[in-house]
């Protein structure tokens, strides 16, 4: 049997709007999805650890993946907010500063992987003590 | 006594090699005593579609320690070929982890033994967590008495232990996609390594304190009230005990690990 969660998917939401994104995923993922966006992110390096952002990286169905992006307009979430990037823009992509929201092509051994999403963010995870 | 079959898998043919121990039966981990959780990934998954995300792995040493996982996003996934061409379960290094909370601390004394069959597929985070336990108070997985953290930290480096605020690291990380049996044990005095059968050095004083662990996080760590640390790996098999198993089990069991082809 195959596996219907064909599509993966790394999404990186500023720390703004991630309450609003959890409130859609929680549409999605009824069991859990409340706690979605959780796993902060700060600008790479800074020593203050503000929390700029939120991500995840969610193995979905495909209509989980288009649930997701409806309900996240539900909550606001404008088409000029929120940049899909592909896997062909692998290693060329780099953020503007402008969008609220990027959602990265994932897919295993071909799409973004969680090191070049953040290289292309600016953003890494706080600092974890040892 | 199974019979060997041209083609047959090696993990099958292994399986002659397993110990024998005293009343006949073949070894275990249940064998020794004060096994309090055994996960393997050859059984008790909640899935067996190879890319399916998992929400809960069960505890195979009757105590009912299952380690689950309620938000979709973060469930690790079932492989159906990872170490061995073996299952696995694979955490992504970004927010997968799976969890379980126990409401009194079963591991209490001075001594224990963690066993853990899994390889990195990449390296992220630094201090990235494979394995941690916490201690009933919370906080952090490191430098408190009776918490303890399996890590892959900046300097590359695998398997720091705490007790007591003590750190302990072992030698450097093999690499991604290597298979490792990761033993360590603490016999009262001090704490001790094996990888795939081989001695390690670790860098410590002797440990102090007792254990006090409640909670046990797979593929991450750091903090009780804040999960993160996340890791990127294949997990095959992992067990607990409360006690130092003692070296004949020690070899037993890595006789008994030789299934994943270490």
């Amino acid at each position: 049997m195959a596996t219907a969660h064909t599509v993966r998917l790394i999404i990186v939401m500023r720390q703004g709007f991630a309450a609003k994104a959890n409130t859609a995923a929680k549409l999605v993922d009824t069991v859990g999805g409340e706690f979605t966006f959780g796993p902060p992110l700060r600008l790479a390096g800074d020593a203050t650890n503000t929390i700029r952002a939120r991500w995840c990286s969610w193995q979905m169905t495909p209509a989980q993946a288009t649930a997701l992006r409806t309900r996240l307009k539900d909550q606001g979430l404008l088409d000029g907010e929120v940049v899909i990037v592909p896997r062909s823009q692998r290693g060329t992509w780099v953020f503007d500063g402008q969008a609220r929201a990027a959602i990265f092509d994932a897919r295993e051994n071909e799409g973004w992987t969680p090191a070049e999403v953040l290289e292309a963010t600016g953003l890494d995870t706080p600092h974890t003590n040892q | 006594m199974p019979v060997l079959l041209p083609g047959q898998p090696i993990s099958s043919r292994r399986s002659v090699l397993q110990p024998i121990v005293a009343g006949g039966g073949a070894w275990t981990p249940a064998t020794p005593t004060g096994l309090v959780a055994w996960y393997k990934a050859d059984a008790g998954t909640s899935t067996t579609v190879d890319g399916d995300p998992i929400s809960q792995w069960d505890d195979q040493s009757g105590n009912a320690r299952h380690l689950t996982q309620a938000t979709g996003s973060k469930q690790p996934l079932y492989k159906a070929s990872t170490i061995n061409s073996m299952p696995g379960v694979r955490t992504d290094g970004v927010d997968d982890f799976l969890n379980h909370t126990a409401g009194a601390a079963f591991v209490t004394g001075t001594t224990l033994t963690v066993a853990m069959v899994y390889r990195r597929v990449a390296a992220s985070a630094n201090f990235a967590r494979a394995l941690a336990l916490f201690r009933s108070a919370g906080g952090n997985d490191y430098n408190h008495a009776g918490s303890m953290a399996l890590n892959q930290s900046l300097q590359d480096r695998e398997a720091v232990d705490r007790a007591a605020a003590l750190t302990r690291q072992g030698p450097g990380h093999p690499g991604n996609g290597v298979a490792m049996l990761t033993l360590l044990w603490w016999d009262g005095t001090n704490a001790n390594q094996r990888y795939n059968s081989a001695a390690a050095t670790i860098a410590s004083a002797a440990s102090t304190g007792t254990w006090d662990v409640t909670r046990i996080v797979l593929g991450a760590g750091d903090s009780a009230a804040a999960i993160g640390a996340f890791g990127n790996y294949d997990f095959c098999e992992l067990m607990i005990w409360d006690n130092d198993i003692g070296s004949t089990h020690r070899t037993n069991l890595e006789t008994y690990t030789d299934r994943w082809g270490l």
